[in-house]
């Protein structure tokens, strides 16, 4: 770094810099599995979506099942000013949500205040910020992705970072539903989280399409595809 | 503690020791639909870590939408694939 301020834990990794961003916590919520549903085509399972305003491109958030539903983060888009969160899940309880962005104003009058070359606002001590209790990767090939699970340290609070999970979807034929060959109907394999006592347990899941069906065999071979599971577990105690 | 820093918020909660791995944001890519790379010797100063969050709408694409392949050597980060629709972030804790 040329001039400025860094802070490095005892492994040797940098906490916080003048020279990055902190994401830290700009808002916090419960979202109700029920609301902004928008699936009944997908037997168990039903969409939800979160929305959230005044979010920058540099945000993203943090979920924690409030219940043992299992929850899959579909995809996400911005409506004007608000980010929208789009999942699927199989239940009808809650989650608890931790959003975390780039440090956007100063809040109150006292502490320590970093800015970037820039003078934009880049850590203040009153900041919450990221803090990693670990990750859970997996690579992902097509039809085969194994459970994981991931302890929660005694006394802490963690949540999941979304976005960063397995899943693809596509068209697989159904045989003949109406006596004819060659119908296919949307199947959507999503990587979702539950809690499960001590620990978060990631698992694929098969969510088929009830009704419907395309003939199209053009159709038939699109498909899209998330990733490799590769997910961040956040310390989100007393936040 | 050793040498550092620590952070207590207003309830005397500790939010920050020496021990703790706080994530950064080193970057974040909107508009990239295929294979790229990002140098960076930030990459060095922690773990690289890094998302891809899925643009999306309920429709297929055709050809496939691809998904990434993000791998991390030395100061610079690789993706790899193509017809991406979706967010990348990337940092080190």
């Amino acid at each position: 770094m040329g001039v400025g301020l860094e802070c490095y834990n005892d492994a040797g990794h940098l906490q916080f810099s003048t020279q990055t961003i902190l994401p830290a916590l700009v808002a916090k919520g419960v979202h109700d599995a029920t609301l902004n549903s928008g699936s009944s085509n997908t037997p168990g399972w039903h969409s939800t979506r979160l929305d959230i305003g005044g979010l920058s491109e540099s945000a993203f958030i943090c979920i924690r099942p409030n219940d043992g539903a299992s929850y899959a983060f579909f995809y996400v888009e911005r409506v004007g000013g608000t980010v929208q969160y789009h999942f699927f899940t199989n239940g009808s309880g809650s989650f608890t949500w931790w959003a975390f962005d780039r440090i956007a104003s100063i809040t109150g009058n006292t502490g320590i205040i970093l800015f970037d070359g820039a003078g934009q606002v880049c850590w203040q001590i009153s900041a919450r910020p990221l803090r990693v209790s670990g990750v859970v990767q997996q690579a992902i090939s097509s039809g085969a992705i194994g459970d994981q699970g991931f302890g929660i340290p005694g006394g802490r609070d963690v949540a999941v970072a979304v976005g960063c999970m397995a899943g693809w979807e596509n068209y697989v034929q159904i045989g003949t539903p109406d006596g004819q060959p060659q119908r296919y109907s949307a199947r959507y394999r999503l990587d979702t989280i539950r809690s499960d006592g001590g620990q978060y347990v990631f698992a694929l899941q098969v969510v088929d399409q009830s009704s419907g069906f395309t003939t199209n065999p053009e159709q038939a071979s699109y498909s899209r595809l998330f990733g490799a599971r590769n997910v961040m577990i956040v310390d989100v105690t007393n936040y | 503690m050793s040498t550092g820093i620590m952070v207590w918020d207003e309830a005397g909660q500790l939010l920050i020791d020496t021990s703790t791995n706080v994530a950064t944001l080193l970057g974040v890519e909107t508009s990239r639909t295929s294979g790229f790379s990002i140098t960076n010797d930030y990459f060095y100063k922690g773990v690289p870590w890094f998302f891809y969050l899925p643009r999306g709408v309920y429709s297929f694409g055709a050809p496939a939408d691809g998904f990434p392949s993000v791998s991390f050597s030395g100061n610079m980060m690789t993706v790899t694939g193509s017809s991406f629709d979706g967010t990348f972030y990337y940092g080190i804790y």
